[in-house]
């Protein structure tokens, strides 16, 4: 029997043309963990059938695939994360000097996703980001992203026997009519001990097709998805909170112009914040899972705490003063003349205090531990922008079909 | 098996090392992986293709003393 290392296992994405039409990841981030499960919600079958025990059966609920992934926030795997939750309106720049990509609060991009565990990967497809969580833990920035998805391919299982030289299976559909969907061209399955490298994906959502090969499995046999073998590009290292500075003003401008410079930032002990989108994922008729992953209303918050320096901050959160915040996260030097570096900003235009305590603990200085709640800010027609510039090619945020 | 990395960024490959973006190595047939893709026989893979360069004498010409 078998025994697998976790720190062998690998995320990999990217990103879709389609949300209903899954593609191979090729994008390998670092991972520090996973917790993405499909949750059949299955239920005792609680109906009257002469029985004194609960039940004989269990039946599917409405089946969920979700859950978070947390990773170090270097910049390059931050722009896939942020391409999952936020509306790429653009990149600039070239190789040289880094890319300036621009997001704005809006339709994430659906991203195939690849988890694996062993020899054997689970492919989720479809999945959005609806909640993104970045904070720093040790110095280090870390963003947890809670994705929700359409769908998942791991295990299935054969629906007839096979036997001798073979060119197809077909899987049962105990799981789903559509058992195969999340499967593609080149995918290699391994069913029978032996490992196949499909050529065709049937319409029909349950026969997969490939190279004549000699296979002995019987009926309810499982079939998995074969691992890929990593191969990361060169490791970035996160975003520090050492690196950062964070402006608080009356404005956006002023906020910003304050996080340009240690002498004007705001001190801040800590700082994390939440961006929400809040996805609808109700099952409709025809899905077994979430119909469709679409935004409804968005939202974002920021916590920091920094040293109690008058009740200023206590009068602005009862008489809800508007604040502006700037946070810029610099990096290493992407250009060779040391001119352009990794850099994330993000800007709330408009955020007031949810909360704000000063509390006093033995052997502590005061701090202001405060909750901003963002809002929009109808002068500027923006609550949160963001720019991350890092050396992530435009096209490998955009969706793809070849894989 | 040889296969060329189609990606746009340098991939460090286990047991092989960096794989520059376009470059073609030999890889394991085990090896599964959607950024490398198989290249058709005839084309050489890195390891033959970095032959040594030995040095050669640049070619002067004589100079003619002309008295």
């Amino acid at each position: 029997m078998s025994n697998y290392l976790a720190d062998r296992s690998y995320l990999a994405v990217k990103p879709q043309t389609d949300p209903a039409i899954p593609v191979i990841p090729t994008k390998f981030i670092p991972l520090i963990s996973e917790s993405i499960r499909v949750n059949p919600n299955f239920t005792a079958d609680r109906r009257l059938k002469g029985l004194d025990w609960k039940s004989d059966e269990l039946l599917k609920g409405a089946r969920m695939v979700e859950g978070d992934l947390v990773i170090y926030a270097d910049p390059d795997a931050l722009a896939h994360i942020l391409n999952l939750v936020y509306n790429r309106t653009g990149t600039t720049g070239n190789a040289a000097d880094g890319y300036v990509h621009s997001f704005v609060p809006g339709e994430g991009k659906s991203y195939s996703l690849e988890i694996s565990r062993g020899n054997y990967a689970q492919r989720i497809w479809g999945a959005r980001g609806d909640n993104l969580k970045l904070d720093f833990q040790d110095n280090k920035m870390v963003a947890t992203i809670s994705i929700k998805a359409l769908g998942q391919f791991y295990t299935a299982s054969l629906a007839a026997n096979l036997s001798g030289s073979v060119t197809s299976l077909v899987f049962k559909t105990d799981y789903d009519l559509r058992p195969s969907d999340g499967l593609k061209i080149g995918d290699i399955l391994i069913v029978g001990g032996v490992e196949v490298t499909l050529t065709s994906v049937n319409v029909d959502g349950k026969t997969v097709g490939f190279g004549a090969t000699s296979i002995t499995a019987s009926i309810g046999d499982p079939v998995f998805l074969k691992a890929q073998t990593p191969a990361f590009g060169t490791a970035r290292e996160p975003l520090y909170l050492g690196n950062s500075l964070i402006g608080v003003a009356a404005t956006s401008s002023a906020a910003t112009t304050a996080a340009g410079a240690k002498a004007t930032a705001t001190p801040c002990y800590n700082f994390s914040t939440n961006l929400k989108n809040n996805l609808l994922d109700a099952p409709a008729s025809g899905s077994s899972g979430p119909a469709v992953l679409l935004n409804q209303v968005k939202e974002a918050d920021v916590e920091l705490s920094r040293f109690f320096e008058d009740p200023t901050q206590y009068q602005k959160w009862l008489e809800f003063v508007k604040q502006a915040i700037t946070l810029i996260a610099t990096g290493r030097f992407i250009k060779s003349d040391f001119t352009t570096s990794e850099k994330l900003t993000i800007k709330y235009h408009k955020t007031k205090l949810a909360t704000n305590e000063e509390p006093l603990d033995v052997g502590q200085y005061i701090f202001d531990k405060q909750k901003f709640e963002a809002l929009y800010d109808s002068g500027d027609a923006k609550a949160v922008e963001i720019e991350l510039i890092d050396r992530v090619y435009p096209d490998e945020l955009s969706p793809s079909e070849s894989s | 098996m040889k296969k060329i990395n189609t990606s746009n960024e340098t991939l460090i490959v286990p047991g092989v090392g960096p794989v520059e973006p376009g470059e073609v190595v030999e890889l394991p047939a085990s090896f599964h992986n959607a950024n490398f893709k198989e290249v058709p026989k005839g084309v050489i893979p890195r390891a033959a293709s970095r032959k040594k360069k030995t040095k050669s004498k640049p070619k002067t010409k004589a100079k003619k003393n002309h008295e």
